[in-house]
């Protein structure tokens, strides 16, 4: 996981910074700690499980061990990814022990957010997301000359909280 | 089509393929998944994909097959044993002239219709390459010619620990479950004898003897065809390994009589049956291995009967245990060929004349 990260243009996160890893579901910039994520994984062979529920995409094989991968599209309620389109990215995380991969359409950089700029939910976000999100930080630097973003901080405890 | 048993009930799962078969390691579901009760776990295969494992008894209880048969199951403990001669799948077949031919399904392997491209000749002998290997390739009738270039041939498949045997035949008619009850007729080596089934008289087809006919040592040393099949008692609680071994020792040249628990097995000496030996599983419900092998040695008929334990447990105290309690020998419960061997040395001890 090292050699995949080495290479983001992140700045050492301050004391009050936290580290977030920032994912896209169809196109919404989404992220989660750094520090909550085993690795990251290009597009992987998965294994589909019937009666599953639908945000379970299927079991892959992490070294030997199975992972079972949740869509986050699906989970959040997006529209299904283009089968056509490029394959999705696995971002591994823990939860209650067992590891999960979140299937999301790409993962782009750690950022060092200031742990102040993280905004309680809008009252306005559907509900669906007022479940599975940990707050929003705004005006998320895009890394181009585009004004700042939305991010949406997710919940990996509750985004894994299916059925 | 997947054939399964849950309890007393056979079931089938139909599936589009059946691709091969794979030793695993079954590895508990996510929690997230627990819910899905068809699949008992998961795994990762030998060229590193991920498969389900698909439990046949959740698959059974969510079709309502399950629980009733668990219970009845239990119940049937009551009943009187079952011998090999009584309920059994039965393949129906035709060989030659004369009646229809049968053999007990659970015996066969595999049923092939193989083009006649397929069947070469070796020394005279018809073979066919089959899954890597050559397979011998037995007819069941006298002045067997291989099937003209275009045509078929029926093969019955039984397999053994890798080796493979085919008995050609001239055409698969049926399976049917029947209560198989074999009239003595004639002394004819290959048959068993004679019994009604489908209301037509059938000939029982001996599978030891064919099997012999492959030229290879299936079963061991041969026993002269003359003499008569030793008696065996299996004492078996759960059903699955009933249904394994009495068949497989059938198979290798013994009369099995099979009883589901302890108690029965005692019940079978009150009503006067005798054996050449018992082989008892240790953990039952009602009287266990031990305790039968006590009530076996404390007198009565079967006093001197000897007695093989089928145990998962090998560690030197069960050894211990048992033989105390009069077991003779000590065979893990998968193991045939031990199992076999045991038996073979315990029959040999025997002195001559009881058989």
């Amino acid at each position: 996981m090292e050699a995949a990260l080495a290479h983001r243009r992140a700045p050492v996160p301050a004391a009050a910074d936290a580290a977030i890893l920032t994912l896209t579901v169809a196109g919404q910039l989404c992220g989660v700690p750094v520090l909550g994520v085993r690795d990251i994984l290009g597009p992987q062979a998965i294994t589909p499980i019937p009666l599953a529920p639908p945000e379970v995409a299927g079991g892959l094989n992490l070294r030997g061990r199975i992972v079972t991968a949740v869509d986050l599209r699906r989970r959040l309620g997006l529209p299904p990814r283009n089968p056509a389109g490029p394959p999705p990215m696995s971002v591994v995380v823990e939860g209650g022990g067992e590891l999960y991969a979140l299937l999301a359409d790409s993962v782009g950089d750690v950022l060092a957010l200031p742990e102040s700029g993280l905004a309680p939910n809008p009252p306005t976000l559907d509900p669906l997301w007022q479940g599975v999100c940990a707050g929003v930080h705004q005006n998320v630097p895009d890394g181009g000359e585009a004004p700042g973003r939305l991010l949406i901080m997710l919940d990996v405890e509750r985004v894994l909280d299916i059925g | 089509m997947v054939v399964t048993q849950v309890g007393q009930n056979l079931f089938g799962i139909i599936v589009d393929r059946v691709f091969d078969t794979e030793e695993i390691v079954v590895k508990p579901v996510a929690p997230i998944l627990r819910h899905v009760t068809m699949f008992s776990g998961n795994t990762i295969l030998g060229d590193g994909s991920v498969i389900m494992i698909l439990d046949p008894n959740g698959i059974a209880r969510a079709t309502g097959v399950g629980a009733e048969a668990m219970q009845e199951d239990r119940r049937g403990a009551s009943v009187a044993a079952a011998t090999s001669a009584e309920r059994l799948s039965l393949l129906l077949f035709r060989a030659g002239g004369g009646a229809p031919r049968a053999v007990p399904l659970g015996l066969i392997a595999r049923l092939e219709d193989l083009p006649a491209e397929r069947i070469e000749m070796s020394h005279g002998l018809p073979v066919v390459q089959y899954r890597g290997a050559l397979m011998p390739l037995v007819p069941m009738t006298e002045g067997w010619v291989p099937p003209e270039p275009g045509g078929r041939q029926a093969v019955l498949v039984f397999n053994d620990s890798g080796r493979a045997m085919g008995l050609a035949v001239d055409e698969i008619l049926d399976v049917v479950e029947e209560t198989l009850k074999i009239e003595n007729g004639q002394e004819r080596p290959g048959f068993l004898g004679t019994a009604v089934i489908a209301g037509r008289a059938t000939e029982v087809v001996d599978c030891a003897w064919w099997l012999r006919q492959a030229g290879e040592d299936w079963f061991g040393p041969q026993r002269p065809a003359s003499t008569s099949r030793p008696r065996i008692l299996v004492v078996e609680d759960s059903a699955f390994f009933r249904n394994m071994l009495v068949p497989a020792l059938g198979a290798a040249g013994f009369e099995v009589t099979a009883a589901a628990s302890g108690t029965q097995a005692l019940k079978l000496r009150e009503a006067g049956e005798s054996f050449d030996a018992i082989v008892s599983d240790i953990e039952m419900p009602e009287l266990d291995g031990l305790g039968l092998a006590r009530a076996v040695r404390d007198g009565g008929a079967w006093h001197d009967t000897p007695m093989i334990a089928l145990t998962s447990h090998t560690d030197a105290a069960a050894v211990a245990r048992s033989r105390e309690a009069g077991f003779a020998d000590h065979v893990p419960k998968f193991d045939r060929d031990a199992l076999l061997g045991a038996l073979r040395g315990c029959l040999a001890e025997m002195p001559a004349g009881r058989r």
